[in-house]
Parts: C-alpha cells; sequence; structure tokens
C-alpha cells in the first residue's frame, strides 16, 4: 500500500491539505486518507448552497417591487431550484448518516513530503527513510503497470525525461552486450525469472546477472502494462492513413509531451538494435513487429492484432528515418560542419548530471555547448564511467530548463535532434543494403558508439 | 458458405493442428518447412497465421489446417480462442534453449489444458532446431520423460534440415486418427475468425 500513510501520525485533524498534497503528487486516491477527505468538502458544499438559496430568495423579493413583470418567471425558478436543493440535501445527509465516518482524532502533522520526479521523495523525516527507500523508482509501490507521472525519471542524452527504471535496464541490456543477441526483444525470457526480475524491480532492486532476454522482456512489458499504451492518444484511423515519413512526423507532433519522450526512446533503442542487425537478426521490420503490440492497448484482442499491424509500419518509418538520421551524422560531419541551431526558448547550455548515489557514482552526462572550441551548438556527450546499478540513479538537473515541466516543444525538437557523437573510436565499416532498399545502413563496430548510443 | 470445391472434396479426413510455443522456437518455420520445403527466416507472427497442407496417411487423404500463432507475449490471451476445436496440438520447444521448455511447462500446457475444448486432443511435444547439435542444451532423454508426464507423443526436427519435419507431422495425424473422438468426416468447412468491423476498439471480447 501506500507509504505515506505512515507519515500520519494520529492526534489532531489539521494536517489535512497536506496529506492531500502528498496524495496528488503520488497519485493513489485510493488510500484511507483520502476517503475522508473527501467527506469534508461535500458537506462545506451543503452550507455554501443553503447560503445561496437565500440570496437568490431575497433577490426574489426585491424583483417583486421593481419587476413586476418578471414575478412569475422568477417566482417558478425559485421554486424548481429549491426543490432540487431540497433534494440534493435529502441524498447529502442520507450519505452521510450511511457512510458513518467518525472525526479523525488525535492526528498529528509530520511533515510535508512530495514526491519529486527526478529527486524521490523530499522532506521525508529521517525516521522513516529506512522504511521509505529516499531515491525511490517510484511514488506507488511498483514500477510496472503504473503512470510515468508517479516514477522517477532520469534524462536521457536526447534529453527526455524517461523513468529510470527503464534507463537502468536499457544500461545493463547494452553492457551485458543484449544488442548482439539474436533475437533480441523477440525472444521470452523464462517465465519464472522474469517474475523475479519484476518483483525485484517493484522493490526498488536491481539483481545481478539477469538475462539479456529478460531484460529486454521487461522493457516490452513496462511499456505494454502501462495504464495507457503509449500511442493511445493516436486515433487508430490517423495511424492507418499514415504513408509516408511526412505524415509519421506529422503524427509524432500530436502525442503529449510524456508519450513523445517515451516514443522517442523506444525508436532509439530499436535503432540501436536494428544496427546491429548482421548479429541479432532483428531487422527494422522485426523490432517494429515486437513492440508494436506493446505500445496500445485495445479491449478487443483481435483488433489490437489488426491494428498492431498498422502501427508496426509507423514504428518502422520512424525507425528508418532515424537510422538514416544516424547514418548522415556520422558521414557527414567531420567534428566541425555539425551545428545545432539553439532552441526556441533560447537556453543554451543545459547541464545535465546524473549522479548515483552509493558508493559506485560514476557517471556523469555532460552536455556543453559553451565548451565547445568548433561550432556554437555542436554538443558533446559524455558518459564517463559504466558501472551503476540499483535504483539509486539520480539525476539531477542542475538549470532549471529540464525540470518536471518540461514544454512539449522541447520534447518534439529533441525527436529531431541529431546528435553528433563525437568519438574517433567510431568506424564506419561500410555501407549495407538493407531491406527495401530505402538506405543503407553504416555499420559501427566501436563498442563506444553503444555506450553513446545509450541516451 | 458456399463453396464445395475442388479441394474439399478431395480429402477424407481434415485435421486443425495448433502450434504453439514461445517466441523464436520456430513454429513459422517448421510450418514452412513442412508446406513449401523453404528454409527462409521469418519474422515474428503477429496474431495467428494459417496454412492448409494436403497429405496421404494410412490411406487417408487429410487435410491438415495447420495453425500457427504468435509466441509473443502480447498475443498470449488472444491465443486462447485458437484452441477450439483443435484435434492436435503441437507443443514447440528449442533444444538449444532450455527456458523454452520451462515456459512450456510452466505457462503452454497449462493453457492448453485451460482452453483445449477436445479432451481427447493429441498433443505433441515438439524439439526444434536439432540442426544445431553443438549447442544443444536439452537432451532427449529429458524431454522424453516430460513428454511422459504430460501425456504428449514426442519428436526432435530440425526446421532448417527439413530432418524428421514430415515425419513429426504424420505421426501426429496417425494419432488423431487413433482417436475416435476426434473424427468428423467433412465437417462444415473452417470457420476462419471474421475481421471485426473497423472501428470498434471498444467493447468487450467474447
Amino acid at each position: 500500500m501506500c507509504p505515506f500513510r505512515n507519515f500520519l501520525k494520529e492526534e489532531r485533524p489539521f494536517s489535512l491539505p497536506a496529506v492531500t498534497e502528498v496524495l496528488r503528487f503520488a497519485s493513489c486516491p485510493r488510500t484511507d486518507p483520502s476517503v475522508s477527505l473527501s467527506c469534508a468538502p461535500a458537506a462545506n458544499d451543503d452550507d455554501e448552497e443553503e447560503e445561496e438559496e437565500e440570496d437568490v430568495e431575497s433577490e426574489g423579493e426585491n424583483g417583486e417591487e421593481q419587476r413586476q413583470p418578471q414575478l412569475s418567471v422568477l417566482a417558478v425558478l425559485v421554486g424548481i431550484f429549491r426543490k432540487s436543493l431540497v433534494a440534493c440535501k435529502c441524498e447529502v445527509s442520507e450519505e452521510l448518516c450511511g457512510m458513518e465516518i467518525g472525526e479523525p482524532t488525535r492526528v498529528r502533522h509530520v511533515a510535508h513530503v512530495t514526491f519529486d520526479r527526478f529527486d524521490g521523495f523530499l522532506g521525508l523525516p529521517v525516521e522513516f527513510e529506512p522504511e521509505v527507500p529516499r531515491r525511490a523508482p517510484s511514488a506507488s509501490t511498483h514500477v510496472f503497470g503504473v503512470s510515468t507521472e508517479s516514477m522517477q525519471l532520469s534524462q536521457d542524452s536526447r534529453g527526455n525525461s524517461i523513468p529510470t527504471v527503464l534507463l537502468l535496464m536499457q544500461r545493463r541490456l547494452y553492457t551485458q552486450e543484449g544488442l548482439q543477441a539474436e533475437g533480441i526483444f523477440r525472444i521470452n525470457a523464462e517465465n519464472s525469472q522474469e517474475e523475479y526480475v519484476r518483483d525485484q524491480l517493484n522493490r526498488g532492486n536491481m539483481p545481478e546477472g539477469i538475462d539479456v532476454h529478460c531484460l529486454a522482456g521487461l522493457i516490452k512489458a513496462w511499456f505494454r502494462e502501462l495504464p495507457r499504451g503509449v500511442l493511445d492518444s493516436l486515433l487508430p484511423e490517423q495511424v492507418m492513413q499514415c504513408q509516408t515519413e511526412e505524415d509519421c512526423a506529422e503524427l509524432l507532433r500530436l502525442l503529449p509531451p510524456t508519450e513523445a519522450a517515451l516514443l522517442d526512446w523506444a525508436i532509439n533503442l530499436m535503432c540501436d538494435v536494428a544496427q546491429m542487425e548482421h548479429v541479432n537478426k532483428m531487422n527494422a521490420r522485426n523490432i517494429a513487429m515486437v513492440f508494436a503490440p506493446n505500445m496500445t492497448q485495445m479491449a478487443d484482442p483481435l483488433t489490437a492484432l489488426m491494428y498492431a499491424v498498422q502501427v508496426m509500419n509507423f514504428l518502422k518509418t520512424l525507425i528508418m528515418r532515424m537510422l538514416r538520421e544516424r547514418e548522415d551524422s556520422n558521414l557527414e560531419s567531420p567534428p566541425t560542419t555539425y551545428t545545432e541551431p539553439p532552441d526556441d526558448n533560447g537556453h543554451q547550455s543545459p547541464q545535465i548530471g546524473i549522479e548515483f548515489t552509493p558508493p559506485a557514482i560514476d557517471v556523469s552526462v555532460s552536455s556543453d555547448k559553451n565548451d565547445d572550441p568548433v561550432g556554437e551548438g555542436a554538443r558533446r556527450y559524455e558518459i564517463k564511467a559504466d558501472n551503476f546499478d540499483g535504483l539509486n540513479a539520480r539525476a539531477r538537473v542542475s538549470k532549471g530548463k529540464f525540470g518536471l515541466c518540461q514544454t512539449s516543444k522541447s520534447n518534439i525538437k529533441s525527436f529531431n535532434r541529431e546528435i553528433y557523437v563525437r568519438e574517433p573510436a567510431v568506424q564506419v565499416s561500410g555501407p549495407v543494403e538493407k531491406t527495401g532498399g530505402i538506405s543503407t545502413l553504416s555499420r559501427i563496430n566501436s563498442r563506444v558508439e553503444w555506450i553513446e548510443a545509450w541516451r | 458458405m458456399a463453396s464445395p470445391s475442388d479441394q474439399d472434396s478431395k480429402y477424407d479426413l481434415s485435421f486443425k493442428i495448433l502450434l504453439i510455443g514461445d517466441s523464436g522456437v520456430g513454429k513459422s518455420s517448421l510450418i514452412l518447412s513442412f508446406i513449401s520445403a523453404s528454409q527462409e527466416t521469418t519474422a515474428p507472427t503477429i496474431g495467428v497465421d494459417i496454412k492448409i497442407k494436403h497429405l496421404t496417411v494410412g490411406g487417408k487423404r487429410l487435410k491438415l489446417t495447420l495453425w500457427d500463432t504468435a509466441g509473443q507475449e502480447r498475443f498470449r490471451t488472444l491465443t486462447n480462442s485458437f484452441y477450439r476445436d483443435a484435434q492436435g496440438i503441437m507443443l514447440v520447444y528449442d533444444v538449444t534453449r532450455r527456458e523454452t521448455l520451462t515456459n512450456l511447462t510452466d505457462l503452454w500446457a497449462k493453457e492448453v489444458e485451460l482452453y483445449s475444448t477436445n479432451k481427447d486432443c493429441v498433443k505433441m511435444l515438439v524439439g526444434n532446431k536439432l540442426d544445431c547439435e553443438s549447442d544443444r542444451v536439452v537432451t532427449k532423454e529429458e524431454a522424453v520423460a516430460l513428454a511422459g508426464e504430460l501425456g504428449c507423443l514426442f519428436a526432435e526436427c530440425s526446421a532448417k534440415t527439413r530432418e524428421n519435419v514430415e515425419k513429426c507431422f504424420e505421426q501426429l495425424a496417425l494419432k488423431i486418427m487413433e482417436v475416435p473422438s476426434l473424427q468428423k468426416e467433412k465437417d462444415k468447412p473452417m470457420p476462419i475468425p471474421n475481421p471485426p468491423s473497423a472501428g470498434s476498439d471498444s467493447g468487450g471480447c467474447c
């Protein structure tokens, strides 16, 4: 259940507003305190309505003198209004009697705690820290099947705010060479291991030695079990009519910021997989196909099935587009040439730092334009180490720009952003024919590239 | 339905055979190998593919309707409706990946129990990818033992080399022919599920 209940010590009832706030942040509306809360406003409403009723009456009396012709109309209206009010009142009082909830007694306000999606629980009293991990992966007790809104987020290197648990799973997948595993994301892991790891992740632990197929399966499961599918805000008709790359790009703009960020991250992940097609046998179509049914939620499985084909084509188009963008940026740009247009809202150099609280602190992702001797806007991403574990990951944003309220504009922008990878170790090993003949892919053999690609 | 065509009159018995198992064990490849001797690598199946193969076994002309289901987790709930009236069920695993066998016992065999409407339907445990002998992790002995436990026939084959592929389908067909309750000669044409009308994305399934 919700950990917030612990914060209420029984004493006096004056702390309710703080509790509501906490509950709203935590988005777990089914806790006991919220039940008692919802009663109080109901009673208040009742009082207010009574007052209103009196006002109307007095107005009516005045009108009798001044506005004779309207008298009958007003009288009728007042009558109706009064009747409805009486009816309302009866219902309310009956409900209240039926619920028989007494006033809370001996409630003491201990602390005002909020859940910050980047920093975890804020204002948590020390005495509760052992019970509630400070860096909880989510405000609710699960990381699967809960809305992104209540989850701890970190930034990927494209500026998307992504649930930390996804980034950690992706990181593990890449360091364990999951991208080279044949049929990655297609093959199921052993069910029992998946259940175990899922359970551990829900508790905030990241166990060692997880099979790559298990990680991949859990990433898919995470999308599948969202309360609302990533693409559910789009109408099936819109997706079906989507033929060209431009259509797809157009459709992307309709996505809400959270979903747009998740999709951008997912497409990038799929591109990373497709780039290793020669070893994992998952080309753009295959990887799109195994992801597609997890991106929408439909009650009727048969409709979902048919729709999955459309979604698959949509995803495939986006993957092909991003692959081409990557190829272009790799081929065309010696370090000097690529510049990125400054963002519309003018923020130039966001400092993004990811810190990890346990001693294994090692990673920092920095993107710095000012530092760049070459182009005004060229961005550099550095990942300094690759050893981090556990859900203690902490992403701190030192400039407010990338805070909680990331605008849809910046999210969508980031989707089109080409990131230049400045790494001398990147090698282009020669163009390879892609199925469908749309583009040729450059194969990047360097391991550095996957780490760079962790964004 | 109005199609008592040539095809329909050419067989004595019609069997519905369902292939289930984890994603990537080679269900589609197995069917493809059986039907057209093709060895191309297959893409993941969405939902179900239905293929028909005619063959003669034991002097009877058979029409096998092969239901190739998707192994992807998302489609597991959908698969339920495919079990209806299946006379034969192949539980396919990959001899090079133990977890595909464990998932058969942990997940798929339970699905069969739950959803298959023919209680006498013939089940067969099939180990695929026999050509990857060097990567084999599931021994034949333990698989045979498991098949005994589950009350299944057992076969190992390779969709790639086509070794034992036809044999295992024939063996399954023969076994079905031995079970009287599964004999329904030339019943009504197999109903293919109609795609639901477009736009009906709400409403429960039935």
